[in-house]
């Protein structure tokens, strides 16, 4: 059977290819959004155990909120991350992908991107579910919630993949995945909490332009990191 | 070295802490040519065959591939490689069609569905093509591990050991594969203990022991019976001190 290929895809291609392998797999398992949902779903309720709806409303929910959903963002994006990595390792077919004849800062590319969507969807589930649960005005947030949702969690799924990468080699590398993952990603947190706390208020984002700039510059900083160092730390 | 040699090595080590699992590796292979590697367990022949895939970086010595180092060389050095490992290198919640069109794709080819359909029939997995391959059995599985291997036609492919778990039919399907192969000018390189095999496959044979080239021969010239014996001579006390 003659193949044809006189060069491997580019870029761009299999940076989608290697997104597009993990989100059906995870469409068809759901292994780690019902990972990442039940944890988030306990997070809300001991968060919600811990301060009882009058608590929150005398608070303001700008006080409270940020905390919760970046706690569970945050957990979330180390379980997604674990897995994304592990899917790798299950049958060696990282192995496969490092054969391939593909740039393997597309490999980090693909790896990042689909659990970038995987973190999406579960954030479209989640701001729902805690805008219902802490009583707060999730419509009128929106317009300023979604970017700075989203430009934080490009952060998360770019350092997840770095490190579990890293960490997927090693034995119990789960658990320090979180210990690498948790500060290594502080400053995004900070201003994670910050920039939800303005958009929850109302405040509009020019008022946290210092945070969304270090968000952003974190999350540049990570993927030229990342796309210079993959293919050390997937070296055996 | 020849201007047309697939595969060149010079020197090639790989050292796991102090451990060295592959040392002083010095081999040629040309267009159309196939080499079998034997050795006792522990003799650091799946090093041996990661090194000449390209998928384990050598920690001495230097390595072309096609004319290329794949180390540095980016990822079109790799687009004639083809591997078979001790894993499947397969994805257990895909379908062995979604398997099979991915890797497809992963390598540049222009009609994916068609080459995946080819491939599964040639590989007798068209009734269960769009089954997930974790319902497969392990010799469904290496079938399909063999298509992916080879799906992108490498003019050098590597196959530690491909002939596990396979049953009859599907041993005599990879010999055919190879044969044929070998006769379009690929060349591979077989890691095996099954020493009749490996002299009936490949032109030239290796003996590994404790990380070292330690004989070789070609296989004409070698009867199985003599190989027997150097072997048992090589791994007669010798121990399973390295990583194989």
């Amino acid at each position: 059977m003659p193949a044809d290929a006189s060069r491997g895809p580019g870029p761009l291609e299999a940076t989608w290819l290697v997104a597009a392998k993990d989100l059906r797999i995870e469409l068809r398992t759901f292994e780690s959004s019902a990972a990442m949902v039940l944890f988030s779903l306990s997070v809300f309720l001991v968060f919600g155990f811990a301060f009882d709806l009058a608590t929150v409303r005398e608070l303001g929910a700008a006080e409270l909120v940020p905390g919760v959903l970046w706690t569970a963002f945050a957990f979330s994006s180390v379980i997604g991350s674990t897995r994304a990595m592990g899917l790798e390792r299950q049958r060696e077919s990282l192995t496969a992908l490092l054969l391939a004849p593909v740039d393997r800062s597309a490999l980090f590319a693909g790896k990042a991107l689909g659990t970038l969507l995987t973190l999406t969807g579960l954030e479209a589930v989640l701001l729902p579910l805690s805008a219902v649960l802490f009583d707060y005005d999730l419509i009128g947030a929106a317009p300023a919630l979604l970017p700075v949702v989203a430009l934080h969690t490009i952060g998360l799924a770019e350092l997840g993949i770095l490190l579990g990468a890293v960490t997927t080699r090693l034995r119990r590398g789960e658990s320090l995945l979180s210990i690498l993952l948790l500060p290594a990603s502080v400053p995004l947190f900070l201003s994670a909490v910050r920039c939800t706390e303005a958009a929850m208020r109302g405040e509009g984002l020019a008022a946290v332009s210092s945070w969304l700039l270090v968000a952003a510059g974190f999350d540049v900083l990570y993927f030229f990191v990342s796309l210079l160092t993959f293919e050390l730390v997937l070296e055996d | 070295m020849h201007a047309d040699t697939v595969l060149g090595a010079r020197g090639l080590g790989r050292q796991f802490g102090a451990l060295f699992a592959v040392r002083d590796i010095d081999l040629d292979i040309g267009p159309g040519e196939a080499v079998a590697v034997f050795g006792p367990n522990g003799a650091g022949k799946t090093t041996l065959a990661r090194l000449l895939a390209g998928s384990l970086k050598p920690s001495t010595g230097t390595l072309r591939l096609l004319g290329k180092d794949p180390w540095r060389s980016g990822g079109d050095a790799r687009l004639g490689i083809g591997f078979v490992g001790h894993h499947t290198l397969l994805y257990d919640d895909l379908t062995a069609r979604e398997n099979l069109r991915f890797f497809a794709r992963l390598h540049g080819l222009s009609r994916p569905d068609d080459i995946a359909a080819a491939w599964l029939r040639e590989v007798g997995l068209e009734a269960r093509a769009d089954d997930p391959v974790r319902t497969f059995s392990r010799g469904m599985q290496q079938r399909l591990s063999i298509a992916r291997a080879l799906i992108h036609d490498p003019r050098f492919a590597v196959l530690d050991e491909p002939f596990t778990g396979l049953d009859q039919e599907g041993a005599a399907l990879l010999r055919r594969l190879l044969s044929e192969r070998r006769l379009a000018g690929s060349s591979f390189l077989l890691v095996t203990h099954d020493l009749s095999q490996g002299l009936d496959l490949c032109d030239r044979w290796l003996l590994l022991s404790r990380g070292r080239l330690a004989a070789r021969g070609p296989s004409r010239e070698t009867s199985t019976r003599s190989l027997e014996q150097t072997y048992a001579e090589l791994a007669g006390g010798r121990g399973a001190a390295h990583a194989g």
